[in-house]
């Protein structure tokens, strides 16, 4: 026989959750929106069981169970309260308006139907002896007077032994979950912990160190190890190139894109985009470019970072996985620690090689200064002490002749005289030398053709250069530009690098002037290089060249003078000049003049 | 027979250029700085001044100013150690047409003397 169920409950929801539930176990169901058509429809239709909720508009659970079992007509039929409260508070109340079966809100399905066979089962029990009683108890301060029956109080003691046991279970339940999180949460906490410890180690390496490629490697180290990524390679942005400057991986294999335009793969696209990227599986993403290598090594999904510091992408962070795998947001949060890191290391290195360029160029120009003083102040003293020894040279010069004029041709007297006098000359010499090195007035300038003055010098030294079997050799011809000068000083700079050139060259030998123009830090200059066939000039010597008496040549042949007076006007010619030798080539004298701006 | 006036600073050149010219003949006297010079180109009256360039009190240039406003009929010849181009053209601005370097070549020096009486005295 089918058993009539009656269900009182408000919710439409809950009603037919209910309805489908008892219905599948071959229930027959009618749905009651509230007590009072519950009642109604107790009367008319005779359920085997009640079931009602306790919050219901017009007529509550309590005054329902009151009203049914008031009635002598349908106070036998069982009625379970669907109670949400956890006290016993709506228990005893129940008691009160005669409930004898409680289930607590929320329940299993499996334990609901359990009950409502258990109590079809004991209907017959309860068919038996009706021992009315009245019963006095106490609970919370409050006396209560039930009037109940054996068969309710049985009922009600099985209510709540099932609801303890239930409770009961429920909190071994909760007691497994809290100690599975509480393992979980230790292992949280050293996963936490080995970050943090990480990060405190970047950092630190980010305060110590500026050497960027250190850094970096350390930098993708620790992404790589403690969030577990195959590849981690970190690409600094060169122009509109990638390129891979540190890398790691798992399994020491190398990263394939060594170098990546800006725009290409997924990298290219991070550096141009300058956001954030993930690809859950690089085969399937068209931008990817590396196909190959992600089958071979079982890529599956990636993340690229751009290093940005003040808004400015600097390199990409690219994070490479073995097989498909999404990243938690402290996972990505992470990376992104890491990937400031490296953008903070890039800007630090950066910053610290410019420092370094400017504290250099400020030597360069300190001992430039130093220089020109040390020069001044040996000019001024040179040139004085040049005129004190130039007079008596003149009157040793005046007594030499005499005393040539008066000896005899091949006589002893004769030839001592005449060593007199070459010294004599070669004092003069020295002195000229030393007052044109110090002369530090400004060339009297006006335009003209240096290669015209390379010209007149090369006629000048016509015969010395055919004498020293020297050949010249012009490239390509020695043009037409024209810049701001003095031309004698310049005839009297190229006419001292020539004849060093072929002093250079005791056997002869090729000299090749080549002149050109060209541009360099935003000015235009005019440029000639003197280039000989001799022995080149050693790598130490090289930086004293240009040093006053400074000289390698035979004590009678050079003034040491040479080069710095050369120095010097170059010099106030706004020009510079610096020499090069190659090892086993000759030496290279290059001139550079600033040409007139158009 | 001419006169010519050394004027040098240097004891040793002056008495040696006096001596050295003496030998061709002429009258010869020497002047240690322009001031001497011009005061002996007075009572004296010279044929040719050798000039010093560089020199305390006046110096070669200012007197030879001096003489080209007031004498104009006495031959200058310049002597100087500075071998620039400058001072020689300042020179030669100044109304010397010739000039020695020093240290001074006796021969190129005689020669010059020689030349520039024949101009003087015809």
């Amino acid at each position: 026989m089918e058993r009539k169920i009656l269900v009182a409950e408000d919710s439409p929801t809950q009603a037919e959750h209910l309805r489908l539930l008892l219905e599948r176990e071959g229930y027959q169901v009618i749905l009651a929106a509230n007590g009072k058509e519950g009642l109604e429809k107790v009367h008319r239709e005779r359920p085997d069981l009640i079931i009602s909720d306790i919050v219901m508009p017009e007529m509550d659970g309590y005054e329902f169970c009151r009203a049914v079992k008031s009635n002598e007509a349908t106070k036998r039929i069982p009625l379970v309260l669907l109670t949400g409260s956890r006290g016993p508070g709506s228990i005893l109340r129940g008691l009160q308006h005669g409930a004898d079966n409680f289930i607590r809100k929320p329940f299993e399905s499996d334990y609901l139907l359990e009950r409502v066979r258990r109590i079809f089962e004991h209907l017959d029990l309860r068919e038996r002896g009706h021992l009315e009683m009245e019963v006095t108890i106490h609970v919370g301060g409050k006396e209560l007077q039930i009037t109940t029956d054996k068969q309710q109080i049985i009922e009600l003691l099985f209510s709540t032994f099932e609801d303890i046991s239930r409770l009961n279970d429920e909190l071994k339940d909760a007691q497994r979950k809290l100690e599975s999180y509480a393992k979980n949460l230790e292992s949280m906490v050293r996963d936490r912990t080995a970050r943090l410890d990480a990060l405190v180690a970047v950092m630190q390496k980010l305060g110590s160190s500026l050497d960027l490629d250190e850094v970096l490697n350390f930098v993708v180290h620790s992404a790589g190890e403690l969030l577990k990524i195959t590849h981690v390679g970190a690409y600094l942005l060169k122009g509109e190139t990638l390129e891979l400057c540190a890398e790691y991986s798992e399994s020491h294999s190398r990263q394939e894109a060594r170098k990546l335009n800006v725009g290409e793969s997924v990298g290219g696209y991070v550096a141009a985009s300058g956001e954030i990227c993930y690809v859950e599986d690089v085969l399937k993403d068209p931008r990817w470019a590396a196909a190959a290598w992600a089958r071979r090594e079982g890529i599956g999904s990636f993340v690229g970072l751009p290093l940005k510091y003040e808004g400015t992408t600097l390199g990409v962070l690219s994070c490479a996985v073995r097989g498909i795998r999404s990243f938690s947001r402290d996972e990505m949060r992470l990376m992104e620690t890491f990937a400031n890191a490296a953008a903070n290391a890039i800007n630090n290195a950066e910053t610290h090689s410019r420092l370094e360029e400017s504290f250099e160029e400020l030597r360069r120009q300190q001992q430039m200064i130093i220089r020109a003083e040390k020069l001044s102040a040996l000019g001024t003293l040179a040139a004085g002490a040049a005129h004190e020894v130039l007079n008596p040279a003149n009157i040793i010069g005046l007594y030499a002749q005499r005393m040539l004029n008066r000896s005899a041709g091949g006589s002893d007297e004769r030839k001592e005289a005449e060593v007199i006098w070459r010294n004599v000359e070669r004092i003069t010499k020295i002195c000229d030398g030393l007052r044109r090195f110090s002369r530090n007035e400004a060339p009297k300038t006006a335009p003209f053709r240096p290669g015209e003055a390379i010209e007149e010098c090369l006629q000048l030294l016509g015969h010395k250069l055919r004498l020293g079997n020297i050949h010249v050799e012009k490239k390509p011809g020695l043009g037409e530009a024209a810049v701001q000068g003095d031309q004698n000083q310049m005839v009297q700079v190229f006419l001292n690098l020539i004849t060093n050139a072929v002093d250079a060259m005791p056997e002869g030998g090729t000299l090749t002037i080549v002149s050109d123009m060209l541009i360099e830090e935003g000015s235009r200059w005019w440029e000639a290089r003197f280039s000989d066939t001799g022995r080149g000039i050693p790598k130490e010597v090289l930086p004293r060249i240009f040093d006053p008496f400074f000289t390698t040549k035979p004590e009678d042949k050079g003034t040491g003078l040479g080069l710095a007076v050369t120095h010097g006007i170059v010099d106030a010619h706004g020009g510079t000049i610096w020499a090069e030798s190659p090892p086993d080539q000759g030496a290279t004298f290059i001139v550079r003049l600033p040409l007139e701006t158009a | 027979m001419a006169r010519i006036l050394v004027v040098d600073d240097e004891m040793d050149i002056r008495s040696f250029l006096v001596d050295e010219l003496a030998l061709l003949r002429h009258e010869v006297a020497g002047a240690a700085n322009g001031m001497e010079a011009l005061e002996k180109v007075k009572t004296w009256k010279p044929h040719l001044v050798l000039l010093d360039i560089r020199m305390p009190i006046m110096d070669g240039l200012a007197a030879l100013k001096n003489l080209r406003g007031e004498h104009p009929e006495i031959a200058v010849i310049m002597m100087t150690a500075d071998r620039d181009e400058g001072v020689a053209k300042e020179t030669i601005t100044a109304g010397a047409f010739d000039y020695v370097t020093k240290p001074v070549d006796l021969e190129r020096l005689k020669m010059l003397v020689e030349t520039k009486l024949i101009d003087v005295l015809g």
